[in-house]
This record gives structure tokens, C-alpha cells and sequence, in this order.
């Protein structure tokens, strides 16, 4: 071995400690940085090939390497996916607890049982004015609820939609930034660069993209990541990025979302929990105008079965107020009537007007069980309530859905970290080691140059 | 390898503890504070409706019982007025017996006459007595007058009796009884009875026919006081009908309060429990929380 070797190795391994020092600061560094992936120095005791030798030739660093397990990424991803999906549709299915919960007072079914119990009242004394004035007061009541709560879930419909809109943007940026990692980390290895904090990076946002769209995410042989929705479309390929368009569609004005002209096939994330809860709102609007124009249809019927105070059979009591079919939008009473009590029909014809036995059967309708709004049949008491018990097991599963699937998320985090994250303690006992090894190294290189001088010397 | 520990497991898993033990924690809090297990729908759908149907149940039967109560009042009124009309009519009975009789005379026989006459106008009033802007005797024709008050017919489109219905899925009840059942017998009104009797009585110059037709007027008069009773019972019946349809309305407002307390209303006992067990959780998981962020080795290095 000779003097320079000696030197050599002592600078390999000074460099060598002194790297390590660096790679352990930089896990200390970034202890908290989110998907930072935890790094360590891959050292190799070096040799000279061809040349016999007796010992070794120091140390060698082969690379820099990033704890990651590829199988532990890829379910954080989904199960980040499933997260942003039952986030989504949690966050966006709140609303409709406050529009229907009527765990004090007010509301349709209080509307209902009011409405119903003026004709129960008619049914008593028929010919009162100020009964009737009251039941029409009523009647617009459950009009003017019906059409509130409808337009409350509107409102609440049209708001996810919004959200939906903001997250396609949100996607599409972060589609760009992976194809410009993509791009960059291409061109790093090109020069031999060091790309894991780069990975890392394009890990996290691959996650995000998940967590959006519940993208697929395949790592090609050059490095750089495809990224394609359910169906095998691309969002991302190499460097370039494909743009999801929210575009409004008649006649609701809800956002359809396409790729590159096609209808995009999202089955997960946060974009596929809004969509659910558009779908699931957009049913609920619907039955509750299957429900107004059901029980505007009885009460109809039945009120033209009768004969008012004038004599005159009875007319349409519920209208739409714009004409065409009744919703729970334009439901309202007849403005005749509304402007003259005395034509409600109470009384049947022929009898007499001191008769009620009209306002007593709609006052049953109430509870008569023959009533059928959509495919169900029931009394209406019964319908709502079913409507409200409806929403809220919807509401009720998303909250059970969500709190189940952030366990696994935190489950699937926690392994995550077991294998990437960085612990203070062995960073602590890596600095130690590698402090250590420093000072061995410098101390090794003072011999060596003490050696050298005493040869140096020998020559005086 | 064991399965690596690190910084962020411990916070993560702190983080999540805390989220959960606070959500528990809120959920008790707020449990004691409104007394009800179901705040929101998603609190207990299926409760939530059942609670939905009984508040219905609950309104249906305040309504009913309102109707009743309505109804009962009106009956009263007619069993009142019918009160009264069979005491005009006892009286009525004596007036004829007295002009029958061979002892009275002429003067008294004038006299008697002029009191049917009055009695015949009190009977009109009670006929034709109005509630509000009813006629008490009108049945479903209860805005016209039964009688006519001034040529006495009755009226030509008599109505039927009001009826109501009182309790769930009953059928309904009269609420009334109508002229035309009580104040004309045998196609007879009391008036033309009245008034044929004091004719009699003034005299029409052959007083063997007067005779017999105040002897058929008493006649007469037996089948407008069993007539009245009739519809004194009838009325009876109905106020029956009502007072224990009100008894069982009561009971039913029992049963439905009691179910909706059992459905809607939290276990007292359990939610306070559950407060105080889910504020010691959450206070345990800061505790450890301190404790596990405390120190590292590095603490330990010098």
C-alpha cells in the first residue's frame, strides 16, 4: 500500500462521513415536509480491479438512496382517492341536515299537519269564513315551504357543482405541475442529477391528482409517470398534460365534465363524491316535486268533488303558479280561491252548505295510505317522513364512511412513515455514526501525514 | 425489522386520537344540552321519521279533539234549546187539557188561546235560534231558517244533519238534529197543531168539532213530545260518542308523547356518563400527547 493510497482513503472517508452528516441533516430537515421520503448514503467498501492488492481501497458512495415502497405508495394513493371521494360527498351532503331537519319545529311536516288540520277544523263548522281564510293561509304555507326547501336544495345543489368546477381546475394544474416534473426529472437523469426530492415531489402531487380524480399513476421506464383517469384516458403523458373541461349543460346548467371532447370516466376522488351528491340532491329535488304535484293532484280531486258556499262545484284548489305542470316550485293556491274563501268546496254537492264532508276527507288525506308519489305509496305524513329518513341515512352513511376510511388513511400513512419517515432519534444515532466515522477518518489522515513526514524525514 | 415508530406516526395517531376523542366529547356535550338524542336527521333517520309520523299523530288528534270539543258546544246548545221546547210543550199539554175540560169557560178559553199564541211565537224563536250565523236546527242547510218566519212553512229543502268526524278512522258523528225531525210529525208542524188548537179554543161555533179537534191536538201534542225525546237522545248519544272519543284522544296523547320522549329523548343518566367519560379521554390523550413529544435523544446527547 503506498502513502498515497493511505491518503486516499482517508479523503474517501472524510468525504464519505461527511455526506452522511449532510443526507442525515437533510432527513432532519425535512422531518415534517409532506411525502418527503426519508434518504440514507449507500457506502461500498471500494477495490481497484486488476491490480492485486493486499487490502482495500477505502469507501465508496454508490448513490443516495430514498426509503419508498412502491406497494405502500400506490395504496396511499388509492385509499386517498376513496378519502377525497367520502370528503367530498360528506362536506357536500351537510346541507341538507339543516334544509330538512325538523327536530324542533317548522318545516313541511309541520306545513302538512297545519294545512290538513284546517280542513279538520272546516269539517266542524263549514260555513266559517275565518276557517277558511285560515286554511288558505295554510295551504300557502305548505306552498311557499315546499318551494323554499326546493329551492334550498337548489342552492345546495348548485354550490357542489361550484366545488365540482374549482376542483377540475384544481386538477388541471395539478396535472401540468407532474408533466413538468416529468419533464424535469427526465432531464436531471440526463445529466446525472440527483432526482429523489424531485420524486418525491411528483409523488405527492400524483396523490393529490388521486385525491381529485382518483387517477392511475404508472412509472414508465424513463422516469417519468402517466397518469390516466378510470378508463385508460390520459391526463398526464411524458411532459404534456391533458385539460378536464367542466362545462355547463341544459337544462339543469350542471357542470359535465370531458377530456379532450369525451365524457370523462372519474370513479373516485373528490370529483366523483361531488358528482354522487349532484346525482343524489338532483333525486331528492325531484321527489319533492313528485310529492307536490301528488298531493296537489288528490287534494285537487277530491276538492272537485264538492261545492262551495256559492253553490258552485269546486275548481282547482293547487295551481302552478307559471302554468305548466305543478312542482314543488310553482305550487300555490288557486288565486279564486285566494281571493274568495268562500269558494273552497267543503261541502258535497246538493246537501247543503252547512255540509264538511269534503273538508273531512281531505282533512284524511292526511293519513289515508293509498296515497302514491313516484313509486312509493303511503300516507303523505308518512312519504315525508320516509323522504327525510332518506337523507338522512344518505348523510348518516357518507359520516360513517368517512370516519371508517380516515382510519385507513391513517393507518396507511403510518406505514407509509414506517418505511419513509423520518425519525429524529436514528437521525440522532446516524450523526452520532457518522460523526464518529469523521473523526476516525481525520485522525486516520493525521497518521497517514505523520507517516509521510517520518518518511519525508528519512530522506534529510 | 420491528415496524419503524417515527415523529410523524406519533403525530398522525395523536392527531386522529384527538379529532375522535373531541368528536365524542361534542356529541355528549351537546346530547346534555338539548336533552335529545336526535338533533339532525342523520342523527337517527329511522327515528327521525318515526318522530315525523308521531308529531303528526299528535297534531291529528289536537285537531280531532278541537272538532269535538266544537261540536260538544253545539250540542249543548240544541239539547239546551230542546230543553226548552219541552217545557213550552208541558206547558202546552196543560193549556190544552184546561180548554178540553167542560168546566172552562169562554173568557179563560180566549185567554188560554192567546197564551198558545205566544207559546206558538216562543217555539218560532227557539225553531229559528241562530248561533253565530247558523241556525242551530238547519243541519247542512244551517244558513236558511227551518221555518219561515212569517207564514210558518218549513222549509221546502230541509237539510240533513251536520255531521263530524271526531277520532281517527271513525265514522262520523251527528252533530245536530234537523227541524224536520223534531217540529213535524206525520207531515204536521207543531205550528199548524198550535195554531188549530187555538183556533179551537176561540170557539168556531160548534163546539162539539172544537171539542174533538183540542181532544186531537192533544194527541198531536203526545207525538211532538215523543218526537223531542227522540231527539233529545239522539243528541244525548252524540255527547256520549264525544266524551269518550275525548277520553281516548287523552290516552292516545299519553301514548304518543311517551314514544316520542322514548324515540327523541336521550337517556339522561347515560349522556352525562358519557360526557364525563369522553372529557377523561380526551384529557388522557393530551396527557400522553405530552408526554410522548417530551424528549428525544438527542435530549440525551451532549
Amino acid at each position: 500500500m503506498s502513502i498515497n493510497t493511505s491518503l486516499e482513503i482517508g479523503q474517501r472517508a472524510l468525504r464519505a462521513s461527511q455526506l452522511g452528516l449532510t443526507v442525515t441533516g437533510q432527513n432532519i430537515a425535512n422531518v415534517n415536509t409532506p411525502g418527503y421520503s426519508r434518504q440514507d448514503v449507500e457506502l461500498a467498501s471500494s477495490v481497484v480491479l486488476g491490480k492485486p492488492q493486499p487490502a482495500g481501497n477505502g469507501v465508496d458512495v454508490v448513490s443516495i438512496k430514498a426509503f419508498r415502497d412502491q406497494f405502500i405508495e400506490g395504496r396511499l394513493q388509492a385509499e386517498t382517492a376513496n378519502t377525497g371521494r367520502l370528503t367530498a360527498q360528506q362536506q357536500t351532503l351537510a346541507p341538507l341536515e339543516e334544509i330538512l331537519n325538523e327536530s324542533n319545529s317548522g318545516g313541511i311536516n309541520q306545513a302538512l299537519n297545519d294545512f290538513f288540520g284546517s280542513f279538520r277544523n272546516l269539517d266542524a263548522n263549514p260555513t266559517s269564513i275565518s276557517l277558511r281564510t285560515a286554511t288558505i293561509e295554510n295551504a300557502s304555507d305548505l306552498a311557499n315551504v315546499l318551494s323554499s326547501t326546493r329551492s334550498r336544495l337548489v342552492d345546495a345543489r348548485n354550490s357542489t357543482d361550484g366545488l365540482l368546477q374549482n376542483d377540475v381546475k384544481q386538477v388541471n394544474t395539478l396535472a401540468a405541475r407532474v408533466a413538468e416534473l416529468n419533464k424535469s426529472i427526465k432531464s436531471a437523469e440526463t445529466v446525472g442529477n440527483p432526482t429523489l426530492e424531485l420524486r418525491d415531489q411528483r409523488n405527492e402531487l400524483v396523490k393529490s391528482l388521486s385525491e381529485f380524480a382518483g387517477v392511475r399513476a404508472i412509472e414508465n421506464q424513463d422516469s417519468s409517470v402517466s397518469v390516466t383517469l378510470a378508463d385508460g384516458q390520459a391526463l398526464v403523458l411524458n411532459d404534456q398534460a391533458f385539460s378536464l373541461e367542466a362545462t355547463a349543460t341544459p337544462p339543469s346548467g350542471l357542470s359535465t365534465i370531458t377530456l379532450n371532447g369525451k365524457p370523462a370516466v372519474i370513479d373516485n376522488g373528490r370529483l366523483k363524491g361531488e358528482t354522487d351528491s349532484i346525482n343524489y340532491i338532483n333525486s331528492k329535488i325531484n321527489d319533492l316535486d313528485n310529492f307536490a304535484s301528488a298531493l296537489a293532484n288528490r287534494v285537487n280531486t277530491i276538492h272537485h268533488t264538492g261545492e262551495d258556499l256559492n253553490g258552485v262545484g269546486g275548481g282547482d284548489f293547487f295551481v302552478a303558479n307559471n302554468g305548466g305542470p305543478i312542482t314543488a316550485a310553482n305550487i300555490s293556491v288557486a288565486p279564486n280561491i285566494k281571493n274568495n274563501p268562500s269558494q273552497i268546496a267543503a261541502a258535497a254537492v246538493g246537501v247543503g252548505k252547512g255540509d264538511g264532508s269534503v273538508a273531512r276527507q281531505l282533512a284524511n288525506l292526511l293519513t289515508d295510505t293509498s296515497s302514491q308519489v313516484g313509486t312509493v305509496t303511503g300516507s303523505f305524513s308518512s312519504i315525508y317522513a320516509g323522504f327525510v329518513a332518506d337523507a338522512g341515512a344518505a348523510i348518516k352513511t357518507a359520516q360513517d364512511n368517512l370516519t371508517t376510511q380516515q382510519a385507513i388513511l391513517t393507518q396507511t400513512t403510518e406505514q407509509r412513515n414506517a418505511v419513509s419517515g423520518v425519525s429524529i432519534d436514528e437521525e440522532a444515532v446516524n450523526l452520532l455514526r457518522y460523526q464518529r466515522a469523521f473523526e476516525a477518518a481525520a485522525r486516520f489522515l493525521k497518521v497517514s501525514d505523520e507517516i509521510t513526514k517520518t518518511i519525508i524525514a528519512l530522506g534529510e | 425489522m420491528s415496524f419503524r415508530v417515527t415523529d410523524n406516526t406519533l403525530s398522525t395517531r395523536l392527531t386522529s386520537q384527538v379529532n375522535v376523542a373531541r368528536q365524542r366529547l361534542a356529541l355528549a356535550q351537546e346530547q346534555v344540552a338539548s336533552s335529545k338524542r336526535i338533533n339532525r336527521p342523520s342523527d337517527d333517520p329511522y327515528g327521525t321519521a318515526a318522530v315525523l309520523q308521531l308529531r303528526t299523530s299528535q297534531s291529528e288528534i289536537d285537531q280531532f279533539s278541537q272538532t269535538a270539543k266544537t261540536a260538544n258546544t253545539k250540542l249543548d246548545t240544541v239539547d239546551n234549546t230542546l230543553n226548552s221546547y219541552q217545557t213550552l210543550l208541558d206547558r202546552v199539554q196543560t193549556i190544552l187539557t184546561q180548554g178540553v175540560s167542560d168546566t172552562s169557560t169562554s173568557p179563560t178559553r180566549q185567554a188560554l188561546a192567546t197564551e198558545l199564541d205566544s207559546i206558538s211565537k216562543e217555539i218560532l224563536s227557539l225553531v229559528n235560534l241562530k248561533v253565530g250565523t247558523n241556525y242551530i236546527f238547519g243541519g247542512t242547510q244551517q244558513n236558511q231558517p227551518p221555518f219561515d218566519p212569517v207564514t210558518l212553512a218549513a222549509n221546502a229543502n230541509p237539510g240533513v244533519s251536520q255531521q263530524v268526524q271526531i277520532e281517527p278512522n271513525s265514522t262520523p258523528i251527528d252533530t245536530d238534529v234537523t227541524a224536520n225531525n223534531i217540529f213535524i210529525v206525520n207531515n204536521n208542524s207543531i205550528f199548524n197543531t198550535l195554531t188549530t188548537a187555538a183556533t179551537a179554543l176561540r170557539g168556531t161555533g160548534n163546539a162539539t168539532a172544537d171539542h174533538n179537534t183540542l181532544l186531537n191536538s192533544i194527541n198531536e201534542l203526545g207525538g211532538f213530545v215523543l218526537q223531542s225525546g227522540i231527539a233529545r237522545t239522539q243528541v244525548g248519544k252524540s255527547m256520549n260518542q264525544i266524551e269518550n272519543a275525548l277520553d281516548r284522544l287523552g290516552q292516545t296523547t299519553v301514548a304518543v308523547q311517551s314514544n316520542i320522549q322514548d324515540v327523541e329523548s336521550v337517556d339522561f343518566a347515560k349522556a352525562a356518563t358519557d360526557l364525563v367519560d369522553s372529557q377523561k379521554t380526551l384529557e388522557s390523550v393530551l396527557s400522553t400527547a405530552s408526554k410522548i413529544n417530551s424528549r428525544s435523544l438527542l435530549d440525551f446527547l451532549s
